[in-house]
């Protein structure tokens, strides 16, 4: 027994010289593999519940192929004879055990690139959502961007006026915008643009980039404007009150007591020490954040007609793209792990007690 | 009413108006809004109490006797909605109601402050080499980084941590309690503080430590001639350090005089009930019971209108609950005195309706 | 209880959504007697017929329109013919509560010759305010359900992980970070397409509540799991253990009671969130199924086209309902945040000033208190 503890220990060991001798870059690759972990088990999990839902891939086959009415040549049903799907399912691995299954979509998907094709269009999947994925990140972004630049401005700001009128008002037009539901927005903003014209009622431009790249530029401003607005309010209620929040918080802590004992003055006070601080809460806090916002511009693109991922995945939905879902999910599930580990990095290079550690 | 204190021998004190820290009437509130109401909290009520240079005056009180907050407010440093009556003279000039600038030029500068949770008095995001950079350029602003560095080794040194110079990039986190108070000496000391106002300084160490940084404030005492103020719940402590001892309940002076005056015959109740409760080494081994003062400390949120310390004064009379009693000498009327010499600097005072009818 | 309606009366705006709050709900709970038809009541006569509750000669009256173009639907009122609109009369019958067989209505036409419609009707010509009316039943509730089956299901996960530890915690929060690794909408989108899309509208009411129960918990068991994990080390807790009472009794009556607090606020925000998701899913056609009522359902996206808004903008009422509801209960859960944790509320300077005193010169902090 003690053997094997002792291999073990010699097997780890230089993994812990890593750790000490560059704690960084141990600590971004023990993040990488935790992600890669979590992604392999998300899609055990996803799967699973496509496992577990009521009827198979193949009886959606069939339904696909019933609704859709045309057939197509190798796997062609017309008649639901039992051995036939026994034949179909066979052929598609469904009798197989469920890892087995899932190994093998795996192998397909990482070793071949090849997500399947989207069950309605017959199209590959990821040409589907290639080209969707780019639009949905920018936008989202953008509005990151955004929130987080005003949000910072409008907390700190409001935090030194604190108790003031002026900041009681703010802090209550905050909450408004926080509660005020996304949806609502969208359906009143698309109304204000459908009857004043001002701002068209689609969030893309009419014509692809390649033809008129400058004036695509201008017009996918002018046409993400109203949807842009939406989140943007949205976002900047909440995450502005907790900026706020945070900033009162650290400059009540003892260690502000301690530099203005010290004479140091009050602007670096605020700024080069209170304002740090509040980084950490907030950079932990982002992940979730970009999470929301990836949530909320799926309604966005639906009713703007903006050619996202959120739209591709309602459509999918609505039309039972069993695969399309899947790889729909499974992206946007990587997307927000991305973040996520983003998040972690920058948390680790900005703040010296995770990227030391404790003594 | 307000607890009135007549300081006997004011007329002595005003000779010494060049008293290097002079406290008349030092008087603090808080306005909180608790849910509805709005309510008063009378932390200090009116406290008096001169300094001289080199001198350590030590403050003992439980919590909520108001120490803290007392001196929290001679460089101003109290939250917004704090009210500070009273004077405040450092070398002659009137702190309060300063406007932030001028007090800039006091805080630090002239007067320093360690705390009590030296783990929590640090942006946790500096490393200790830069804090020391930013209080050597608050003073001196075209200070170089290696004088400034220099310097910083120097006064770590100075305050006992070793390897001071390897040291400095590491973060408050990498440290541990007693070395972030030697670290906090040193900060306080970094701009040529020559009043040092320590609160409770050693309460989140242990009892080595707290020995330790005891002894490294005496020294600094000798070697830079600095005042100190030492506030502490323990009254040990406070008697191993000072000069000069004060105890404070319920927001006022309950007693204060030399050291060599009060502690070895104290004459108020709390100062005697404090002594005896304090663990004496070996304690442990007698079948005594540890005496404890019974009953709470008052709230100073409801202030009362007698003596402070009469519900749990074992020599209460029911005139104690009346009015609070003035601050007179002890040793002019009653008391258990032993010395007769009359102190001209500072006398041995008591607010103990005991000693009342004393001459003002 | 007494407390908290004194807080309240300090605070305008408490007072206004508990208001607001008590009204829609009681409205909710006599949804047949306020609305003067059924939900399903139909005219096809009467599509997209406008609002035409006016005043007239100094009583309320349902004035008539006609159709002057019947591919738009625009219609024209028809001046001088008006019918009485009174109060408690006659009208379909139906049973109040469940118990008693009544069939007077709040208000509806005297004579029942013409329809009054408050808020207009839809393409089929059913009157919207009835519509509205019931659909309060479901999307009133359903924020309830779904946030006490959430606020169970949390309760019982964070709890046994936060007391537990090892590898129940282990578990229970890998479990719960694959949930919320999915932002909301996607994952409500794919569990709701594992289901088959074709459901009566019972089991749609079910299905949704159990879907929105699922993306909801993991947020309030990780901050459970939180608390219970820091509340486990007080002494009342291992003198509960050494009394030797079972793990789950000192879990859910004596740890959680700790933290009701926090819970009360969590429910109060939470119900809004759940509120418009169900909203969502319903706009969406994924959600409530006719015959069944929801204001989500009623602003469907393929009645709310733009085009349809732009003629007939009394389609969008629920909007301003829904609005309410959201903002009632957001600002009650603030409200009842700040009433629970004062510590947190800022002692504000102009309250001060109003009773006259002049803030002192200083530093801001927080609260202070004894020394």
């Amino acid at each position: 027994m003690t053997k094997l503890k002792d291999m073990l220990s010699a097997a780890m060991r230089p993994v812990f010289l890593f750790r000490k001798k560059m704690p960084l870059v141990s600590y971004i690759a023990g993040r990488l593999v935790t992600m890669l972990a979590m992604l392999f088990v998300l899609g055990l999990a996803i799967f699973g519940l496509m496992e577990l839902a009521p009827g198979d891939i193949v009886d959606r086959l069939m339904t696909q192929q019933l609704l859709s009415g045309e057939g197509r040549a190798g796997q062609t049903e017309k008649v639901l004879g039992a051995e036939q799907l026994a034949a179909t399912r066979a052929s598609l691995g469904l009798d197989k055990p469920f890892f087995i299954q899932y190994f093998r979509w795996l192998d397909r998907v990482v070793v071949h690139h090849d997500l399947g094709t989207s069950l309605i269009s017959r199209a590959p999947v990821l040409f589907l959502i290639g080209s969707r994925l780019a639009n949905s990140v920018a936008l989202n972004l953008i509005s990151l961007v955004l929130i987080t630049v005003f949000s910072f401005a409008l907390g700190v700001w409001f935090s030194s006026k604190a108790g003031k009128p002026i900041d009681l008002v703010a802090t209550f037009f905050a909450l408004v915008l926080h509660a005020f539901p996304g949806i609502l927005l969208l359906i009143l903003l698309q109304l204000f643009a459908s009857t004043t014209g001002i701002f068209p009622v689609t969030a893309y431009p009419a014509f692809p980039f390649s033809e008129a790249p400058v004036r695509f530029t201008f017009s996918y401003m002018h046409h993400i404007f109203l949807p842009l607005l939406a989140a943007f309010l949205g976002g900047l209620g909440g995450t502005m009150r907790m900026i706020r929040a945070t900033m009162l918080d650290q400059l009540g802590q003892p260690y502000i007591t301690s530099l203005r004992a010290r004479g140091i003055s009050e602007w670096r006070v605020y700024f080069n020490h209170a304002f740090r601080n509040t980084l950490n809460p907030y950079i932990t806090g982002s992940a979730n954040l970009l999470a929301g916002l990836f949530s909320g511009s799926l309604v966005l693109e639906i009713i703007f007609a903006y050619p996202g991922i959120g739209r591709l995945m309602y459509e999918a939905v609505m039309q039972e793209d069993i695969n399309l879902v899947l790889a729909n999910i499974m992206f946007i599930s990587f997307l927000v792990l991305v973040g996520m580990v983003l998040a972690d990095i920058i948390l680790a290079l900005v703040d010296p007690r995770i990227r030391y550690g404790k003594e | 009413m307000k607890g009135q204190e007549s300081v006997n021998g004011n007329e002595e004190r005003a000779g010494f108006s060049a008293s290097f820290l002079d406290v008349r009437n030092l008087e603090v509130s808080f306005r909180v809004r608790r849910g509805v109401k709005v309510s008063t909290i009378r932390a200090v009520r009116g406290v008096s109490f001169a300094l001289e240079r080199g001198r350590i005056l030590g403050i003992v009180g439980e919590s909520g006797s108001g120490k803290s907050v007392m001196t929290s407010s001679i460089p101003a440093l109290l939250p917004a909605y704090a009210e500070t009556t009273g004077s405040v003279r450092y070398e002659g000039v009137e702190l309060l109601g300063l406007d932030s600038h001028s007090l800039r030029h006091y805080r630090g500068k002239r007067i320093g402050m360690i705390f009590q949770e030296p783990g929590r008095s640090y942006d946790p995001l500096q490393s200790i080499g830069s804090v020391f950079l930013e209080t050597l350029r608050n003073s001196d602003p075209k200070i170089s980084r290696e004088a400034a560095r220099a310097k910083t080794i120097g006064l770590l040194e100075e305050s006992g941590l070793t390897n001071a110079g390897e040291r400095l990039g590491n973060f408050p986190h990498q440290f541990s309690g007693g070395q972030l108070q030697r670290i906090g000496i040193a900060l306080a000391l970094a701009q040529g503080c020559d009043l040092l106002i320590a609160d409770e300084p050693t309460t989140a160490l242990d009892v080595t430590i707290q020995a330790q940084i005891v002894q490294l404030l005496k020294k600094l005492r000798e070697t830079r001639n600095i005042s100190i103020i030492f506030i502490s719940h323990n009254i040990d402590l406070v008697a191993e350090i000072s000069d000069e001892i004060m105890v404070m309940y319920g927001g006022l002076v309950m007693e204060t005089g030399r050291m060599d005056d009060v502690l070895p015959s104290p004459f108020h109740p709390y100062s005697k009930a404090l002594l005896a409760a304090a663990p004496r080494f070996g304690g442990h081994y007698s079948v005594e019971r540890l005496l404890s003062i019974p009953g709470k400390v008052p709230d100073p949120e409801e202030v009362g209108i007698g003596c402070p310390f009469a519900p749990r004064c074992s020599l209460a009379i029911p005139e104690c609950a009346r009015k609070v009693p003035e601050l007179c000498r002890v040793g002019e009327v009653g008391g258990a005195e032993t010395e007769g010499l009359s102190r001209i600097n500072s006398g041995h005072y008591a607010r103990c309706i005991l000693c009342a009818g004393a001459t003002r | 209880m007494k407390q908290f309606a004194q807080y309240l009366g300090g605070r305008p705006l408490g007072i206004a959504t508990v208001i607001v709050l008590v009204v829609l709900y009681l409205a909710m709970a006599c949804a047949e007697f306020i609305a003067p038809y059924s939900a399903t009541m139909q005219r096809e006569d009467m599509t997209y017929h406008p609002p035409n509750a006016r005043f007239y000669g100094g009583l309320p009256q349902a004035q008539e329109a006609r159709v002057i173009n019947s591919v738009t639907w625009k219609y024209v009122r028809v001046r001088g013919l008006y019918h009485h609109i009174g109060f408690f009369v006659k009208g379909e019958p139906y049973v109040f509560l469940g118990i008693v067989r009544c069939d007077r209505h709040l208000f509806g036409v005297s004579d029942g010759k013409y329809p009054v419609f408050l808020m207009g009707a839809d393409n089929l010509g059913r009157d919207v305010f009835s519509r509205i009316v019931y659909g309060s039943r479901i999307s009133l509730t359903i924020g309830f359900v779904a946030t006490a089956i959430s606020l169970f299901l949390a309760i019982l996960l964070g709890g046994l992980s936060g007391y537990f530890g090892g590898a129940t915690d282990w578990t229970i929060m890998r479990v719960s970070e694959f949930f919320m690794l999915i932002p909301g909408l996607y994952l409500i989108l794919f569990l709701r397409s594992l289901l088959s899309s074709k459901m009566d509208s019972g089991q749609s009411y079910m299905v949704i509540t159990v879907i929105l129960s699922l993306v909801g918990w993991p947020g309030s068991a990780r901050t459970i799991r939180g608390m219970v994990h820091a509340i486990k080390r007080e002494e009342f807790v291992l003198n509960a253990e050494l009394e030797c009472l079972p793990a789950a009794s000192i879990i859910f009556r004596h740890i959680i009671p700790q933290i009701s607090s926090l819970l009360i606020v969590s429910v109060a925000l939470s119900i809004p969130g759940f509120i418009m998701s169900e909203t969502t899913l319903s706009y969406l056609g994924l959600g409530i199924v006719d015959p069944a009522v929801s204001w989500g359902s009623l602003i469907k996206r393929d009645i709310s086209t733009i085009a349809n808004l732009r003629n007939y903008p009394w389609l969008l009422s629920p909007v301003w309902l829904l609005l309410a509801v959201t903002l009632a209960f957001n600002f009650l859960g603030d409200v009842l945040r700040d009433y629970f944790d004062p510590y947190h509320a800022v002692v504000t300077r102009p309250f001060l000033f109003f009773r006259g005193k002049r803030p002192s010169k200083g530093v801001d902090g927080d609260e202070g208190g004894r020394s």
